[in-house]
């Protein structure tokens, strides 16, 4: 059961970062890989305040979300000055620079060494040191998430979003100020995605660099392109399948001395097989 | 409609999947004969990736531990899994290895994923034992550390630059944890003796022009340059300084071990963890057709450890009874390192040793 837990509370923080880049990248049609940064921002932040200073989590979970958002604004009006590919690879280029920084900053990160002992969350007295609670409080945040991104996705705010993404020369011509739009979604695409780092943080108990590398911000890219883009639903199914799916190959009886890298292969295959009869992803909108 | 449709097929698929796991999973269970009890010992490795060489090799090396035991008493079951180095992954991998396998005892590869999987075990109090540098993961009743530790490591090098006369050192380090871990023993260590640091350079993995670096180690003209570095940084290194024809002799804390090119470091001494049974590389090397790795050695230790208390036992040991096994008794007659202190806090005390590169393979310079 504490397995089926454990890998539940990485489906709600995997979905909550999903959910937070599908408003950039499925919505307004931004290809932007900088997710892992801004999950690392979040992850640190509140591992620093909780380890130093004691503060509460939830506190912490704030302060790190207004962190990353000033951090995403300053990326993001960088950003705005690019368009298509050249979009991707400035964001790519913001996720090295910032892993750099967790790697570099060694009197404030521990660097290589990471920050051990995050505590878990507390409020009013009650801790959430079971498993089971954190389970529950994850849940909350990724329906909190949730329905703060399809609040945002249904509204005329969403509606701009989307049209910036079909045609963002239409909208401009409209008298739409484009480039404030894009900024607002980045900056609360980033506090989301802090939001995740924050449950990241205090679940593991420990985080390095190592968590928010490039590869990291494509995974959370292949979580909603699989799942869907333009699809808040599609960004949780997306999750539970890329979670799901190696911890059921775990079960698959390979012989030891080739597992790990047959699991590798087949998850891959699937993948592919996937991309291939589903181009959209399972319940997506939209095709980058 | 579409929409749902598709769900189903995605759900329909992962059942399939599903099924065909537990079918397979439960299959191979039962392969154990009924009469003898089962321990199983759970290994979390690097399996994928960079650091994959690592992993394989104390797969083997666990393997090799279990083969070398023979005939027992009990059945013994190593559940290996891949944590790809990264401790997220491992935080699964021991949370699978808790309350799927139970397993008796754990180990895990590396400072950070221990770190990670440090808490799990010590709330399942079940006994993990790290191939880490990182003393914060043995922090708890059910947490151990198998690794020489790094100020054994430091204290060795420095003692070992002031036998030999040297009066300045420049250190050229990586920005990993264990690298680190060590050229801060090492600096600390020096702190007490006549040798000075005459430069401090750190670079990342990765990096690959390191002339900057070594021009201005030239112009220091230190006695000796400590690197600190992987494969294929540390072959560069060894080059460029050739390259640019700087002769200062170079030492290290185990990296010239881990060099694929041991041979660029010929005549050059360096210090190595615990000494080890030849016998036991000897064996490995006729076994796998290659030597052991870093972390091989201690890992068919442990599984030695575990196995040699288990068949003691009159029962299948609970994670505990494994536990209190092993700080009771302590581990004598280890057959890798000899005999081996248990300190206080869960650490296998092995000392440090020096070696030298010689004909392109390290050896170990008698005392």
């Amino acid at each position: 059961m504490e397995y089926i837990i454990h890998i539940s509370i990485l489906i709600s923080i995997y979905a909550i970062l999903g959910l937070s880049l599908n408003l950039v990248v499925g919505f307004t049609g931004l290809l932007s890989v900088t997710q892992a940064a801004f999950y690392g921002i979040g992850a640190y932040v509140t591992a620093i305040l909780l380890t130093s200073t004691g503060m509460n989590f939830f506190l912490a979970l704030i302060i790190g979300m207004a962190i990353t958002g000033v951090c995403s604004l300053a990326i993001g009006f960088v950003l705005s000055k690019f368009k298509d590919d050249y979009y991707a690879l400035g964001s790519f280029g913001f996720n090295v620079i910032i892993y750099s920084i967790f790697l570099n900053w060694q009197s404030l990160t521990r660097g290589p060494l990471g920050i051990p002992g995050i505590p878990r969350p507390s409020l009013f007295g009650f801790t959430f040191s079971e498993n089971v609670w954190f389970l529950a409080l994850s849940i909350v945040l990724l329906i909190l998430v949730y329905f703060i991104c399809r609040f945002i996705t249904g509204s005329s705010f969403g509606r701009v979003l989307k049209s910036i993404r079909e045609d963002e020369g239409a909208i401009s011509a409209f008298g739409y100020r484009t480039l404030w739009y894009k900024l607002a979604i980045f900056v609360i695409s980033a506090m989301m995605a802090s939001i995740a780092g924050s449950l990241f943080a205090s679940y593991i108990t420990f985080i390095d660099p190592s968590s928010f590398v490039l590869s990291e911000s494509i995974f959370i890219l292949a979580i909603i392109i699989l799942g869907g883009l333009a699809n808040n639903k599609g960004a949780v199914i997306g999750a539970a399948c890329l979670i799901l799916l190696p911890e059921i190959l775990r079960f698959v009886g390979f012989p030891d001395d080739i597992a790990a890298q047959m699991r590798q292969v087949v998850y891959g295959v699937i993948l592919v097989a996937l991309m291939l009869y589903r181009p959209q992803g399972l319940i997506g909108e939209y095709r980058l | 409609m579409n929409n749902k449709k598709t769900i189903w097929i995605t759900v329909g698929v992962i059942v399939v999947v599903a099924v065909i796991a537990i079918v397979a999973f439960s299959s191979g269970s039962n392969k154990q004969p009924a009469v003898k009890q089962t321990v199983k010992i759970g290994l979390a490795l690097p399996l994928t990736g960079g650091a994959a060489f690592l992993g394989e090799s104390s797969r083997n090396a666990a393997q090799m531990a279990l083969s070398d035991a023979g005939q027992t008493k009990y059945n013994y079951d190593l559940v290996i899994e891949d944590d790809a180095f990264n401790p997220a992954k491992t935080a699964t991998v021991v949370t699978k290895f808790v309350n799927i396998d139970k397993v008796s005892a754990i180990i895990t590869f590396g400072s950070g994923t221990s770190n990670a999987a440090a808490p799990i075990n010590e709330n399942a109090k079940i006994p993990r034992f790290g191939l880490a540098s990182d003393p914060t993961s043995a922090i708890g009743d059910y947490n151990f550390i198998h690794w020489t530790p790094p100020f054994k490591e430091g204290q060795l090098s420095a003692s070992e630059m002031v036998k030999k006369g040297y009066k300045n050192v420049a250190i050229v380090d990586t920005n990993h944890s264990g690298t680190l871990a060590v050229t801060n023993s090492v600096k600390e260590a020096l702190k007490n003796t006549s040798v000075k640091i005459a430069s401090y350079d750190l670079t990342n993995v990765g990096d690959k022009d390191f002339r900057t670096i070594i021009t201005k180690i030239k112009a220091l003209k230190p006695d000796i340059v400590l690197v600190e570095m992987f494969s294929p940084e540390i072959e560069i290194f060894a080059k460029q300084m050739k390259e640019l024809g700087v002769k200062i002799p170079m030492t290290s804390v185990e990296t010239f071990e881990w060099s694929n090119d041991p041979s660029l470091f010929e005549g050059m001494w360096f210090i190595s963890d615990a000494k080890i049974t030849p016998s036991f590389a000897e064996k490995y090397q006729a076994k796998f057709n290659d030597g052991p790795k870093p972390g091989a050695t201690y890992v068919y230790d442990l599984v030695t450890l575990f196995i040699n208390n288990q068949e003691k036992a009159d029962h299948a040991l609970s994670p505990t009874e494994m536990r209190d096994s092993i700080i009771k008794t302590g581990y004598e007659n280890s057959p890798i390192f000899g005999n081996i202190q248990i300190d206080k806090d869960g650490f296998f005390i092995t000392n440090a040793s020096v070696k030298m590169i010689k004909n392109g393979k390290a050896v170990l310079i008698p005392e």
